[in-house]
C-alpha cells in the first residue's frame, strides 16, 4: 500500500443504535505516516466510528475499509497490524499482568519483547499484580503496553490518557512520537485532554452529532484563526469597537482581545491603527480552536 | 416518596422483574412438586395428616422468598445517602418483619390445614411450625444480604440439587419434621434466638454504614452493571492466586497458540480455553466447589443409593458445564481473530466438547458395569448399602440437548449473565420435569418415534446454537 493510498476508507457510514443515529454518512480517508487527533464533545459518535475501523461494530448503512478490507470481514493478519486501546476497555482482570502479557502476546508472532520491558519498567506496573487490582491508572498503561507491544502499523487510541498522571501522559506521549518515528506506522488518538494531543497531531478531525464538521491538517487550522490583542495606548476604547467577522471578543476599558480569521487580519490591523491601539497576534492553542469551530456549529 | 417507596417500583417497572416473577412462579409450582422424600413418617411421630405433609416444599418457597426480600432491602441500602436518611433503616427493617411473619404464618397454616387446630398439641405444632419457618426465612434474607457475591448466589441455586437428594438420604427432613412434631417447645427454643440473633445483626447501624453506596451485584436487573463490574473485579483481584498451576498453565497454552498461530481456528480456541482454566485457577473458592461438585456427581454417578435416580440431574449439570466452556469469552482487547475465525472456534468448540461428553459418558458406563459384576458395598460417603447403576441411555440426551442450547442461551445474553442464567435454570428445569418421558412408553414402533423426535429436539437445540453463533459472531457489534 503506498504512502498515497488511505489505509482507512470510509464511505456513507451511517450507524443507528434503535432510534439514535450515533454516525451520519460519514465519509473519512486515513493516509498512512499520520497521527490523527479525532475531536468531539461526548457522545459525538467518536468510539463508534473507531470501532467501526477495527470491525467492532458493523455499519447500519455505508462501508468502512481498512487495509484495504471490509473492516467487518479483517482477517487476522489485517488484525495483528492494528492496535486498539478502549474507552474504560474491559481486561481479563483474573489474570496477574505477567499472564495477560503472555497469552495476548501469544497471539503475535512479532512481539516485542524488550519494548515491553521497557515499557513496565517506564510504566511501573508490577507484573504480579492481579489485573483485576490495578488501579484506572495502571489498566489504562497495561492496555496501552498490549496495544503497543506488537509493534502495529495502525494504533488506535480511544481516550488513552484520561485516567494517566501528569508524568505518565508525557511518558504516554513521548512513547507515541517514539512510534510515528518508525516509517509508516498512522496513529489515531481521540481525547479529550486537548493539551496533550496539540502536541503531537499534525491533523485534526472535529466531529458533532455523529457527523465529522472538520477535517483539516493542524498547521492549516492553526493557520486560520487568530487571537488579536489590542491596547489603547491613549484613551479608553470606543463603546462598539468598529470591526467585523470578529469570533468572540473579552474586553474591559483599555484592552480588548479578539479572536477571529487570519484573512480578516489585515483589514483589523488598519482599523486598530486609527483607534492608535497596539496590536499583538498570536494563534490559537487547539483547545481554542475546538471550541470556536463547535460554537460555529450551534 | 420515601426512599422504599421509590425502590419498591423497581418491581414493576424494570423488565427483567418479570423474568424473575417467571423464575419464582417455576419454583413454587416445582418446589410443589418435588414428591415429599421422607413420604411416611414413622407412625410413633404423630398420628394424623401431619404424617403425609412434608416440609421440603415450604422451606423451599420460603428461601426463594426469602432471597427476594432481601435483594429487595439490599437494593435499597446500596443507594447512596440511603444512611444519612432518617429511620430509613427501621422502616426497612419494618417491611422484612412483616413480610417474614406473614409468610411464615401462611406456610405454618397452609402446612397444618388438615390438622385439627383446636387441640393444644396442634397449637404448638402451628407454634413451632411458625417459628421454624420464621427462622428459615430470615436465614435466607442474611445470607443473601451478607454473601452479596453472584457466584455464591448460583452455588447456591445449583447446591439444590444436591442438598435435596442429601438432605433425604440423611433423613434430615424426617429428623426436623420429628422435632418440630415430637418436640415442639424445644425447637421454638431454638428457632427463635436464631430469629432474633439475624434481626439484630440485620439492624445494626454499622451494616447500614458499610452497605451505603457500595457496588452490588444487583440481581434485579437481569444484567452486570458497572458497580456489579467493579465488584467482581475487585473480588477476582482478592482470590488467592495459584502460581504454580497457573505457571505450567500459562506455558502450556502460551506455547500452543503461538505455534498454531497460522490457522484460522486453533489460536482462538486454544485461547477461549486458556481464559476459561485461568479463571477457575485463579479462585480457590471456584476449585473447591467444583472439585466438589465433581467428586459427588462421580460418586453418586457410580452407584445408586436410597432408590433415587440422580442421572438426568447429573447430566444436565453436566451439558450445562460443558456449554459454558463452548463460549468464546470476548474481552476488550482487540486480539487478531477474525469474525470467522471466531465462529469456527465456537463450531469446533461444540464439537469437541460433545466427543469430550460422550467419551465421559461411555466411561461412566463402561465402570457401572464393571464394578456391577462386584456387587453391593457399602459407600464411605453415607455408609450405606449401595447397588451399582444400569446406566440408562436415554440421560445423554440430556447432557446434548443442554449443552448447545446453554451455549447458545450464554451467548445471546453475553452481557446479562442474569439473565442468561435464568434462561439456563428454567430449561434445565422444564427438562428435568419431563424426564424425556415419552421414550420409556409405548411398544418398539412408539419407541423409535419417541427416539426420533428426541433426537429431532436435539438437532433443534444445535441449530440453535449455530444461528446464535452465526448472528453472534457475524452479525453483531463485537464490544
Amino acid at each position: 500500500m503506498s504512502e498515497f493510498e488511505p489505509i482507512i476508507k470510509i464511505r456513507g457510514l451511517t450507524k443507528k443504535f434503535k432510534k439514535k443515529t450515533a454516525l451520519d454518512s460519514v465519509d473519512l480517508d486515513i493516509f498512512p505516516g499520520r497521527i490523527i487527533g479525532l475531536l468531539g464533545p461526548n457522545g459525538c459518535g467518536k468510539s463508534t466510528l473507531l470501532r467501526h475501523m477495527v470491525g467492532l461494530y458493523l455499519p447500519t448503512n455505508g462501508s468502512c475499509v481498512t487495509f484495504g478490507c471490509d473492516a467487518a470481514k479483517l482477517g487476522s493478519r489485517e488484525l495483528s497490524r492494528i492496535g486498539y486501546v478502549h474507552q474504560e476497555g474491559e481486561l481479563l482482570n483474573w489474570m496477574t499482568v505477567s499472564q495477560l502479557i503472555r497469552y495476548v502476546s501469544a497471539y503475535y508472532p512479532d512481539w516485542n519483547k524488550d519494548l515491553e520491558d521497557r515499557y513496565l519498567h517506564d510504566f511501573e506496573i508490577m507484573i504480579k499484580d492481579p489485573v483485576g487490582s490495578l488501579s484506572p491508572g495502571q489498566r489504562q498503561k497495561l492496555a496501552i503496553l498490549l496495544a503497543v507491544g506488537h509493534e502495529p502499523d495502525l494504533l488506535i487510541l480511544d481516550e488513552p490518557a484520561s485516567a494517566l498522571d501528569p508524568i505518565s501522559r508525557v511518558q504516554f506521549l513521548e512513547l507515541l512520537l517514539k512510534i510515528i518515528q518508525q516509517d509508516g506506522k498512522t496513529i489515531l488518538i481521540s481525547s479529550h485532554i486537548l493539551a496533550d494531543v496539540e502536541k503531537i497531531i499534525d491533523h485534526v478531525i472535529i466531529m458533532k452529532d455523529g457527523r465529522i464538521i472538520q477535517s483539516q491538517d493542524f498547521d492549516d487550522l492553526r493557520e486560520r484563526y487568530l487571537r488579536v490583542r489590542l491596547t489603547s495606548i491613549d484613551a479608553p476604547l470606543p463603546e462598539r469597537l468598529p470591526f467585523e467577522m470578529i469570533l468572540t471578543c473579552q474586553r474591559d476599558k483599555y484592552q480588548a482581545v479578539l479572536v477571529l480569521e487570519r484573512l480578516y487580519f489585515d483589514s483589523i490591523k488598519d482599523q486598530a491603527e486609527t483607534l492608535n491601539c497596539r496590536i499583538d497576534a498570536h494563534s490559537l492553542p487547539l483547545e481554542d480552536l475546538y471550541k470556536i469551530i463547535i460554537r460555529g456549529q450551534d | 416518596m420515601k426512599p422504599v417507596t421509590a425502590n419498591l417500583k423497581i418491581l414493576y417497572q424494570s423488565r427483567e422483574m418479570w423474568v424473575w416473577y417467571f423464575i419464582c412462579g417455576i419454583s413454587i409450582w416445582l418446589a410443589s412438586a418435588i414428591p415429599a422424600l421422607p413420604k411416611n413418617l414413622p407412625p410413633w411421630v404423630h398420628p394424623g395428616p401431619l404424617n403425609t405433609v412434608s416440609l421440603i416444599n415450604p422451606v423451599l418457597v420460603l428461601v426463594i422468598f426469602g432471597f427476594a426480600v432481601g435483594r429487595l432491602a439490599a437494593d435499597v441500602w446500596t443507594k447512596p445517602m440511603f444512611f444519612c436518611l432518617p429511620g430509613q433503616i427501621a422502616t426497612s427493617m419494618k417491611i422484612l418483619l412483616l413480610m417474614g411473619l406473614a409468610s411464615a404464618a401462611i406456610t405454618s397454616l397452609a402446612t397444618t390445614i388438615l390438622t385439627p387446630w383446636m387441640t393444644i398439641r396442634s397449637l404448638n405444632i402451628i407454634i413451632a411450625l411458625f417459628s421454624f419457618y420464621l427462622m428459615i426465612y430470615w436465614l435466607s434474607v442474611i445470607t443473601i444480604i451478607r454473601f452479596n457475591k453472584l457466584i455464591f448466589v448460583i452455588f447456591l441455586f445449583w447446591f439444590v440439587f444436591f442438598i435435596i437428594p442429601l438432605m433425604g438420604r440423611m433423613e434430615m427432613m424426617v429428623f426436623i419434621q420429628k422435632l418440630l412434631l415430637t418436640h415442639s417447645w424445644a425447637s421454638v427454643f431454638v428457632c427463635w434466638p436464631i430469629t432474633c440473633l439475624i434481626f439484630y445483626a440485620l439492624r445494626c447501624r454499622y451494616l447500614a454504614r458499610a452497605m451505603c453506596g457500595a457496588p452490588w451485584v444487583t440481581f434485579f436487573v437481569g444484567g452486570e452493571t458497572p458497580g456489579s463490574n467493579r465488584y467482581n473485579h475487585i473480588r477476582q483481584a482478592k482470590a488467592l492466586y495459584l502460581d504454580r498451576v497457573a505457571g505450567f498453565i500459562d506455558y502450556f497454552f502460551s506455547k500452543r497458540i503461538r505455534s498454531s498461530n497460522r490457522s484460522l481456528i486453533l489460536p482462538n480456541l486454544w485461547g477461549s480455553i486458556y481464559e476459561i482454566i485461568s479463571y477457575l485457577s485463579s479462585n480457590c473458592l471456584m476449585i473447591f466447589f467444583v472439585g466438589l461438585s465433581v467428586f459427588y456427581c462421580s460418586l453418586n454417578l457410580i452407584n445408586h443409593v436410597s432408590g433415587i435416580d440422580l442421572q438426568p440431574y447429573y447430566f444436565s449439570l453436566f451439558g450445562i458445564l460443558c456449554g459454558h466452556t463452548c463460549v468464546i469469552p470476548r474481552s476488550d482487547i482487540l486480539m487478531p481473530v477474525s469474525r470467522r475465525g471466531q465462529l469456527f472456534s465456537g463450531i469446533t468448540a461444540v464439537i469437541t466438547s460433545i466427543f469430550i461428553m460422550l467419551a465421559i459418558a461411555v466411561t461412566f458406563v463402561l465402570l457401572s458395569n464393571i464394578l456391577s459384576t462386584a456387587g453391593n458395598f457399602t459407600t464411605f460417603l453415607f455408609a450405606l448399602d449401595a447397588e451399582f447403576i444400569s446406566f440408562n441411555g436415554k440421560y445423554i440426551f440430556f447432557s446434548a440437548i443442554v449443552l448447545p442450547a446453554t451455549a447458545g442461551l450464554l451467548i445471546l445474553f453475553r452481557k446479562k449473565s442474569a439473565l442468561s442464567m435464568m434462561s439456563i435454570i428454567v430449561l434445565a428445569l422444564f427438562l428435568l420435569a419431563s424426564d424425556l418421558y415419552i421414550i420409556d412408553n409405548g411398544g418398539y414402533i412408539f419407541n423409535m418415534f419417541n427416539l426420533f423426535f428426541i433426537i429431532l429436539i436435539t438437532v433443534f437445540s444445535f441449530a440453535f446454537y449455530l444461528a446464535i453463533l452465526y448472528f453472534d459472531s457475524m452479525k453483531r457489534s463485537l464490544c
